[in-house]
């Protein structure tokens, strides 16, 4: 299994290259029901992401979707970062989801954050056990049309996680989405 | 020529170069309904008028006007169009409606920067596609204003092809708080910076009328450091 350790303490990052993610295509359909139980998912390496309680995202992508599934063993919500590329612009779209399985998007540019931005189409499902939670993800592409309309296999995006109110990283900061079949 | 001499017109201090408008505060309420009925709008300064900077376009110039007006919760637009055939097709929040006889606001309601701004475009249908742009470049259309109050007038029939319309009006009321993200709403004394601008037809090089000249090349409104400014006062 594929274990990445994304942005560890920020003085560990000085000369680290760009963390790096494949992000497979979905092999079989994925039903969003907080359950990444589906056998497409097992194809899928996990990210660690750094929090105070571990927590882990894996990603997929179809012709329609690109899908994520996080387990976090506190109740703290969840923060997605994605820049899609190309263009060459700072600007990147987040989405805070929290085990209630309500999702709250926003825009980024700079330190600018607009709140009055909704995604289209998403499908987002929880399943909480205790304190810990696990969640599924299923963002349409069109939702990043007007930064780029390149997606799937061969191109190359970044994104960032991040639990609860913790300040994003910068953007160099993010890791390396690519896209593969 | 004529153009130095719209721009005098409009009392443009020229070593800016860009228009400049004084945003009186609303004396009465305004029913956004898209008739611009005097008692509403008595308070606002002298309507502007729109340039065609561009040689390119083909086509009757048809004229067009904008007033504004502010209080504590919204900007209020108006504009009043001469139209002779009056189009629109798109129906479809957020679809492309400059491609129809559409009016449009573009405001910086931070103009130390040029980056980033709020733009709202709407057709004569009444069919809004808002935006932040970035870097005149990206237009971000999942974000939505809330709570925008939409009044159109149509002097004439529309989609019909053959008669002849005499024009269009617009009322636009657009909430404060919709840009919280960026900056408060304006006390007396603000300066925003914006544009407002006109497509007119549906045709190649129809046309597009600008307050502020962009001084782009091509027939396009998005130049944010060429915007006018919006004076907010008593």
């Amino acid at each position: 299994m594929q274990r990445l350790a994304w942005l560890l303490a920020a003085g560990a990052l000085v000369a680290a290259p760009p963390q790096r993610y494949e992000v497979k295509r979905a092999a079989s359909p994925i039903q969003i029901d907080g359950k990444a139980d589906e056998p497409a998912w097992e194809a899928a390496g996990k990210i660690e992401v750094p929090a105070p309680s571990p927590t882990t995202v894996r990603l997929l992508w179809d012709d329609n979707f690109l899908y994520l599934a996080f387990e976090c063993e506190d109740s703290d919500s969840v923060v997605i970062q994605i820049h899609p590329k190309p263009p060459q612009t700072d600007a990147y779209i987040g989405l805070e989801i929290d085990r209630r399985a309500t999702g709250r998007a926003f825009l980024r540019v700079g330190e600018y954050v607009f709140r009055q931005f909704h995604l289209q189409g998403v499908r987002l499902s929880t399943y909480v056990e205790g304190h810990a939670w696990t969640a599924e993800v299923a963002i349409p592409w069109n939702n990043f049309d007007d930064l780029s309309r390149q997606h799937g296999a061969g191109s190359t995006w970044t994104a960032n996680w991040g639990r609860g109110s913790a300040a994003p990283p910068p953007l160099d900061q993010f890791g390396e989405l690519v896209f593969v079949k | 020529m004529t153009k130095l001499a719209a721009l005098l017109a409009l009392n443009a201090p020229l070593f800016y170069g860009a228009p400049r408008y004084e945003v009186h505060r609303a004396t009465a309420p305004i029913t956004i309904d898209g008739k611009i009925d005097p008692p509403e709008w008595s308070a606002a300064s002298p309507a502007f008028e729109f340039l065609f900077p561009w040689d390119s376009q083909t086509g009757e110039k048809q004229k067009t006007h904008a007033r504004l007006l502010w209080d504590d919760n919204y900007l209020y637009v108006a504009y009043e169009a001469e139209d002779n055939d009056v189009t629109a097709q798109v129906q479809g929040r957020d679809d492309f409606v400059y491609r129809d006889d559409t009016a449009e606001i573009f405001l910086n309601v931070k103009p130390s920067q040029t980056r980033l701004y709020y733009c709202v475009e709407v057709n004569v249908r009444g069919v809004v596609m808002d935006y932040v742009c970035i870097d005149g470049q990206y237009y971000m259309r999942r974000f939505d204003l809330e709570g925008l109050q939409v009044g159109v007038h149509i002097d004439g029939t529309l989609n019909m092809r053959g008669d002849r319309d005499r024009g269009w009006s617009m009322e636009l009321a657009i909430p404060w708080k919709n840009f919280a993200d960026m900056a408060p709403p304006p006390h007396i004394g603000t300066v925003f910076t914006a544009n407002l601008n006109r497509w007119d037809g549906t045709e190649p090089h129809r046309r597009l009328s600008v307050w502020a000249d962009s001084k782009l090349n091509w027939p396009h409104p998005h130049a944010p450091a060429n915007f006018g400014e919006l004076v907010f006062v008593k």
